[in-house]
């Protein structure tokens, strides 16, 4: 018997082989398929959620992560473009002043129902009211940032104080008398360059003077009696050097440069990042001397402080590929009672509890002296108005500049606050109430 | 039929057919790396695009490019713009000349200064950028403590305090990084012109200014030429050094126009809109190369 090796008896044999490799293989139901969860997050918070990630796989082996870190400044054109050329994108960071503009787009998965009612309880008040538009939960908080009142307590008692100001009017007096003392040349400063920390800044101000966003018909309310009192004690403060003049050139981050060189009593800076940097040995020259107090409120308004939130979300894309899964691993990580993640999330990568039980938690207080404390600026928490405008980053870009004019002695404080008003009023109007 | 394939067959068609080919893949790269993102582009500016993939996309013709025009901001960002451009070709442009000209010389240890020169230029715009922050640095900056050991100063100076003084310092930072640039198109000008030239205008008694005017600017025009267009096409595009010293700031007064379209477009996401200022970017570098073609040339003639 011969055999030839003729195209025929190839092709057979392929056949052949082609119709026992799909006998053997084993019943689909039977194989996991893999599934890729997309993440855009900063890159500071990469090693908590590959953490958390991790934590996740252990109940879904199925599951693979493509977590990707982008720097702050890069992380919004990165996950607009994500969403926009449909590419695949299932959970992204959601920073508080998007909430509006990608409510308003349908980028996001409302996620009210993933909530009920002692969950809600349980975060930070002003955390979740952060993140909501319409109405709707735009994303769950992910970590608490607010900014606080940290001060130098060496300087503070060389100032002839026991304790930083409480009012705006007594830091004007505390920083005049300890220039007239050559105490400190420039006791205190701010992030008034235009950039977005200066609305930070003007926001926990405007707040404190007893300022707000809108009227009650919804219009643009910022120059009202209060809100001009606010700016105008901005810009007098940093015109007659009671302030540090530089502070117009000062970002947010900038202002704890002098603070922590020890050359202010005082600044206000980001929660549990700016009290890791004051104890830093390596970013600090205060190490065992910083502590945190409350915000400074206004006797004028009655006021007892005003902070401004900066709180961090995350979000589930509308159009997410793996949308069932992505809301259990929200769900997951929300971790509502998970001490181990509470820690991780701020050994890892600095992240500021979201759960209010956690502020005052025995063993993450015993790790983190600090907590009680920061926690106290939390009542009095307010937001930018970013949740109630739909092109919120074009409007504070408006305003940045506005407020600039004035600071830099352009404008007065109420013609700038008019012009934020009437161009509000016309291009940017209030929403979601 | 004879005389196609004779016609093929000549050595002129075949060089080229040979060229065509030779030309296919770049012409193919461009055309979809290039050309299809361009008219992508100029097809946006053309409706009114937000950035939900759900959202209409209505045709709204010129409407962007009249509505960018009529914009305060973006005039205010042109106007900017223009100032930033007009004062660094002037100061950079002369000066770059003049280390052009004292390179040209014979002098010990030249190949190491020629090397050294261009260091700055090497330095990417955003390390330039955060540099010159420190530098600026009302507290902590090299200039304000120089000026203070100096005894020339005894408060900071706020280099990036109010929109005018910002946007020198702007202009002062990037002039650092750009000068090698000049020196060296210059220098390779001042290499074209025939020895014999600047012999003899010694000869004729000419004295260094006249044979800067007479010799070495008439000669160096084409430099100048390629050096105005590639500049002020890039001052256009001035983004980086903006992005990291100023956010466009204090008050407006360091944004220019590509901070702008940045702005309009990563920022408040509407793309047909920062399409249509981008457009209106390039048209206006492109006018800036014609008028500049026009006058050199024109000088040429005369």
């Amino acid at each position: 018997m011969t055999h030839t090796l003729s195209r025929r008896n190839v092709l057979k044999g392929g056949a052949a082989m082609a119709a026992g490799a799909l006998a053997l293989r084993p019943p689909r139901a039977a194989a996991q398929e893999s599934v890729t969860i997309t993440q855009v997050t900063s890159s500071d918070q990469v090693p908590y959620w590959q953490f958390v990630n991790d934590q996740f796989k252990l109940e879904h082996p199925e599951v693979k992560f493509e977590l990707i870190g982008v720097g702050y400044d890069q992380m919004l054109s990165r996950i607009v473009s994500q969403i926009t050329s449909g590419a695949p994108l299932d959970i992204y960071a959601l920073d508080i002043i998007w909430v509006g503009q990608f409510a308003g787009q349908g980028f996001t998965l409302p996620l009210d129902a993933e909530l009920n009612a002692a969950e809600r309880a349980a975060f930070l008040p002003g955390t979740l009211e952060g993140l909501q538009a319409g109405g709707k939960q735009v994303a769950l908080p992910a970590a608490a940032w607010f900014k606080n009142l940290f001060y130098n307590t060496e300087l503070v008692q060389k100032m002839g104080l026991t304790k930083p100001p409480a009012t705006y009017e007594a830091l004007v007096d505390a920083c005049k008398a300890a220039e007239a003392n050559k105490v400190l040349a420039r006791p205190t400063g701010w992030g008034f360059n235009q950039s977005e920390g200066m609305i930070c800044d003007w926001t926990l101000i405007l707040h404190a003077f007893g300022g707000q966003w809108f009227d009650k018909s919804g219009g643009w309310a910022v120059n009202n009696d209060n809100g001009v009192a606010a700016l105008t004690y901005m810009v007098d403060n940093v015109k007659n050097a009671v302030f540090d003049p530089a502070s117009t050139t000062f970002s947010d981050r900038d202002v704890m440069n002098p603070y922590l060189a020890g050359d202010y009593f005082a600044a206000a800076g980001w929660g549990l990042y700016g009290w890791s940097l004051a104890n830093s040995a390596t970013d600090s020259k205060i190490v065992g001397k910083a502590d945190v107090g409350l915000l400074y409120g206004n006797a004028a308004a009655g006021t007892v402080s005003a902070t401004c939130s900066g709180v961090s979300g995350i979000a589930i894309n509308k159009d997410a590929p793996n949308k069932d899964l992505s809301v259990q691993w929200i769900r997951s990580f929300t971790g509502i009672g998970h001490r181990e993640n509470v820690q991780k999330a701020m050994d890892l990568s600095g992240m500021p509890p979201v759960q209010a039980w956690a502020w005052q938690d025995p063993d993450l207080v015993g790790k983190n002296p600090a907590l009680p404390k920061l926690a106290e600026q939390a009542k009095y928490m307010f937001a930018r108005p970013s949740a109630n405008v739909a092109r919120y980053t074009e409007w504070s870009s408006m305003a940045q500049i506005e407020l600039s004019k004035a600071l830099t002695g352009q404008v007065a404080p109420k013609a700038a606050l008019d012009t934020i008003v009437a161009n509000g009023n016309r291009d940017f109007p209030g929403i979601n109430f | 039929m004879t005389d196609i394939l004779l016609r093929l067959h000549r050595p002129v068609n075949r060089e080229r057919t040979l060229a065509a080919m030779l030309l296919l893949p770049t012409l193919i790269i461009v055309g979809t790396m290039v050309v299809v993102p361009l008219v992508y582009a100029f097809w946006l500016s053309l409706h009114d695009v937000q950035a939900s993939p759900r959202a209409e996309r209505p045709f709204v013709g010129f409407a962007n490019y009249i509505a960018i025009l009529a914009s305060p901001a973006f005039q205010h960002a042109l106007w900017n713009t223009a100032y930033f451009t007009v004062v660094s070709l002037v100061v950079q442009v002369p000066v770059g000349l003049a280390i052009a000209i004292l390179l040209d010389q014979k002098f010990p240890g030249r190949g190491i200064v020629r090397a050294m020169i261009l260091i700055p230029w090497a330095l990417p715009t955003i390390v330039n950028g955060a540099l010159w922050q420190w530098i600026y640095n009302p507290s902590y900056g090299a200039l304000n403590g120089l000026l203070r050991q100096l005894g020339l100063i005894h408060e900071p100076v706020l280099w990036l305090g109010s929109p005018i003084a910002a946007m020198n310092a702007v202009i002062v930072a990037d002039t650092w990084k750009i000068l090698p640039f000049y020196a060296v198109m210059f220098l390779a000008g001042l290499q074209t012109i025939p020895r014999e030239l600047f012999d003899a205008s010694t000869v004729d008694g000419a004295t260094p200014l006249d044979k800067l005017r007479y010799v070495i600017i008439p000669l160096l025009k084409p430099f100048f030429l390629v050096v105005l267009v590639l500049r002020t096409t890039e001052m256009f595009r001035a983004f980086d050094l903006i992005y990291m010293l100023t956010s466009g700031g204090p008050a407006g007064g360091t944004t220019v126009v590509a901070y702008y379209a940045y702005q309009v477009t990563f920022q408040s996401l509407r793309f047909g809109y920062g399409s249509a200022v981008s457009f209106i970017i390039g048209a206006v570098g492109l006018a800036f190369a014609l008028i500049y073609v026009r006058v050199i040339r024109a000088g040429e003639i005369r």
